[in-house]
């Protein structure tokens, strides 16, 4: 079996080499024939690390623990799911994870004959099957699931326990799938730099490529925050650690390319600056596979002799090849990538968009540097210096109240040029309910002045959102006198591509309320108690009933055998009970590391109880850290949003003309286009 | 605004890198140590340990190679806090000689993944 999943990934190394030259030269030499074979080519390694991924799943669910993957990973205490899981939580797992959704989508794009020009398409082809070569050829030599043992032990070792979470099935798989999204933006700004075909048809084609992987990598950091608050108990959901960080960066550099890709599209400006998001949104995605899985640990936390492996050069070679290669492309090229047209005035959508990018880019360079600030000191100075987590709060948190604050502004601002009677008129509604808010938080006792500039911020930006929603609702009631709920129906299903973007906007308001709450305002006490005894915090009482020291899973010692120490504490507000929780920490004495800390939490939309039990003695006696963090759950919510919105945005029109339709309603007056100066 | 941004980023490096001191550098810089919030890295030494589970004070002492410092930290004792274990102590030395932690940080192997066991 294992002998089979490793063939199949030989022979997908074999068939990419192929499909790379069979496009090449049929490209070069006019000879569709030899595209098409390469095309073949793609579906089979798509269908060959299909097989490898089934073998892989195969071997961890029975579990052969014969294979040493599965040996490393699994045990037979595990439930069948995290058997699953443990698919990606080594190294070895993660490649083919990565190399099997590059593979998939280099299957689609290879379909895609009849939407792309015939040369641009070709050249694609050529890219993708090269970095699914190179994600196999490192599979190949030095990471490959399905290595044997030479004998087979009766029991794996196990699954790490932080792992055994249901934020662990979803979120790797969710960052691996965006990270081989951006291949696709990648692989077309590769073709269009190689072919000269610098117009913008690559940028059109690769629109729901980028949107997809953008919202597979979003929705993937945000579960990674949901598993960080929920399983690593230190009460935060965001550490700014290298491995959370490395996510982060291609989101920003992603989202920044959404916004420039409108501007090219709209007015045929920032033609070099979406080449470069494209190609760096990849570069990045592979920089963040390299921090987390190239065997070089970057954090000052991880203090650990970091020892270059040989997968540690083949992904600093790619790093390089993917990031310069481009690069000198496009510096031959520079030429004609020359706008079509201005910036004309300063109040204007094309300035707001040029804002937003920089403030992205910013955001993104101050996390890069952040991150790498540690090794840039042992090459500078000879020792690590790692930066306070304050360091990124300094320079994200006003670059982020100045995007969130745009996505407010923008949609008044005109296309071209807007005077400033005309955009302060549009604005006063919104800032009026700013500031009644602003008031309203500060009577209420909100006295903090960044959170009250936040949460006025969110305000102004939800009152635009919605005024512009209405604003189409009305038009649609006046004109065809629809209900209430049909009229915003058709207005959204109408729209999609705007209105998914102002449910995605609205999604980033709550985000940015969850932030701000629960950065400002969280609270901790810590407290110690005998069974039967309570305490008052907040608007809570906590009493503790009882707890409980039991051994689980103690035959055959794996990771999941512990020692689980348990309390139960009742929850009462006003006076009646409300929960019941039971926060634990278990010693798994088989890891380096025993003690796993399970968290218990009590949700609601105003804040969580959020209660880490810290040690517990013989007798009972036990320590709690409980921490109030006010409006978490905020968080999830504008993630829920931001799935809709995308979804809403990528969900594809039954016929042309609608499209059509979609794109004129993007427009705030029409015929931009013919403005543009060729 | 590309110029604020890169103030933002100079500024941010300054105000959070502060440095590691050893501990005789500690007990040399004068009065003026006493304000200001430090940070010491050292081993936590063997036997030194002094838990109280009811109050929640965690007393230790570290040591580097220019000597060793008693240690006072109130709150959670951190799950891997076990004799020879590598700390950070961020916090302020007082006059008495004693260091008063508001934060202790671990140098764990790795968050994330565990040695692999050779069966």
């Amino acid at each position: 079996m294992a002998e089979v999943g490793y063939g199949t990934i030989l022979l997908a190394l074999i068939v990419s080499v192929y499909a790379a030259a069979a496009a090449w030269v049929g490209q070069r030499q006019r000879r569709p024939e030899w595209v098409r074979s390469a095309r073949n080519g793609l579906l089979a390694g798509a269908g060959l690390t299909s097989i490898a991924s089934a073998m892989l799943s195969y071997l961890l669910l029975a579990p052969d623990f014969r294979v040493r993957y599965v040996y490393e990973h699994v045990s037979r205490h595990l439930a069948p799911v995290y058997r699953l899981s443990a698919f990606w939580a080594g190294q070895e797992g993660s490649f083919l994870l990565w190399l099997w959704f590059l593979a998939g989508m280099a299957a689609l794009v290879a379909l895609q004959e009849k939407v792309w020009d015939r040369e641009l398409h070709a050249h694609a082809l050529v890219v993708l099957a090269l970095t699914e070569a190179f994600f196999a050829l490192v599979i190949v030599t030095v990471s490959s699931p399905f290595v044997t043992l030479s004998m087979r032990p009766a029991e794996g070792s196990g699954l790490l326990p932080l792992l055994e979470n249901p934020g662990m099935i979803f979120h790797p798989p969710l960052l691996f799938l965006g990270y081989a999204g951006y291949s696709v933006p990648f692989a077309f700004a590769v073709a269009a730099l190689l072919t000269g075909q610098l117009d913008d048809g690559w940028l059109r084609g690769i629109r729901r490529w980028s949107l997809l992987a953008w919202l597979a990598l979003g929705i993937g950091i945000l579960l990674g925050a949901w598993w960080a608050y929920v399983e690593l108990g230190w009460g935060g959901y965001w550490a700014w650690d290298p491995v959370e960080n490395a996510s982060l960066i291609p989101w920003l550099i992603g989202t920044a390319l959404l916004h420039s890709a409108v501007m090219q599209e709209r007015r045929g400006m920032f033609k070099v600056w979406n080449m470069v998001l494209a190609i760096l949104a990849f570069v990045l995605c592979v920089f963040a596979t390299f921090v987390t899985r190239g065997g070089i640990i970057l954090s000052d936390l991880h203090g650990f002799a970091s020892s270059a492996r040989p997968i540690t050069y083949y992904l600093l070679a790619f790093l390089a090849l993917t990031l310069f290669g481009p690069l000198a492309l496009l510096y031959r090229r520079r030429q004609q990538l020359t706008g079509d047209n201005e910036l004309e005035a300063l109040l204007s959508r094309e300035s707001g968009f040029l804002l937003n990018n920089l403030l992205f880019c910013g955001m993104a360079l101050a996390v890069f540097l952040g991150t790498v600030f540690p090794v840039l000191t042992l090459i500078a100075r000879g020792e690590r210096i790692a930066l306070e987590t304050s360091f990124y709060n300094r320079t994200s948190g006003p670059l982020a109240l100045v995007l969130v604050l745009l996505i407010g502004i923008c949609p008044v601002l005109a296309w071209r040029r807007t005077t400033r009677d005309k955009l302060l008129r549009g604005l006063v509604y919104q800032a009026a309910f700013a500031l009644i808010v602003a008031v309203a938080l500060f009577v209420l006792g909100i006295r903090e002045l960044y959170a009250l500039l936040s949460f006025a911020v969110c305000a102004f930006v939800a009152a635009t959102i919605v005024s512009e929603f209405y604003r189409g609702l009305r038009a649609r009631r006046r004109t065809r006198g629809e209900g209430y709920l049909l009229a915003l129906g058709r207005l959204v299903a109408k729209g999609r591509r705007r209105y998914g973007g102002y449910i995605v906007h609205l999604g980033i308001v709550l985000i940015a309320i969850g932030v701000t709450g629960s950065s400002f305002y969280k609270n901790e006490w810590l407290v110690s108690l005998r069974p039967g005894e309570e305490v008052s915090i907040g608007d809570y009482t906590l009493e503790y009933e009882n707890y409980a020291i039991e051994v689980v899973n103690a035959n055959p010692e794996t990771y999941q055998s512990k020692v689980r120490l348990a309390t139960t504490l009742g929850v009462y507000k006003t006076g009646r009970k409300i929960a019941t929780l039971v926060p634990e920490k278990n010693n798994h004495w088989l890891l380096q590391n025993p003690w796993v800390t399970e968290v218990a939490i009590r949700s609601s939309l105003k804040e969580d109880l959020y209660v880490i039990l810290g040690g517990l003695e013989q007798d009972g006696l036990a320590s709690f850290q409980l921490v109030v963090n006010p409006l978490v759950d905020w968080l999830w919510m504008g993630g829920g949003l931001l799935l809709v919105g995308a979804v809403v945005a990528l969900w594809p029109y039954a016929d042309r003309e609608e499209a059509e339709l979609d794109q004129a309603l993007g427009r705030l007056a029409p015929g931009q286009r013919q403005g543009r100066g060729r | 605004m590309v110029l604020v941004i890169g103030y933002l980023i100079f500024t941010g490096i300054q105000g959070s890198t502060a440095p590691y001191l050893t501990v005789s550098e500690l007990r040399s810089r004068g009065a003026s140590i006493h304000e200001r919030n430090v940070r010491v890295a050292g081993v936590i030494q063997e036997g030194s340990i002094d838990w109280n589970a009811q109050e929640m004070i965690l007393k230790f002492e570290i040591a580097d190679e220019s000597g060793r410092l008693p240690v006072v930290y109130k709150g959670l004792r951190p799950d891997m806090f076990q004799d020879g274990a590598q700390v950070v102590v961020e916090g302020r030395y007082t006059e008495g000689g004693l260091f008063e932690a508001h934060n202790l940080v671990l140098k764990c192997p790795s968050k994330y993944e565990e040695a692999a066991v050779q069966p």
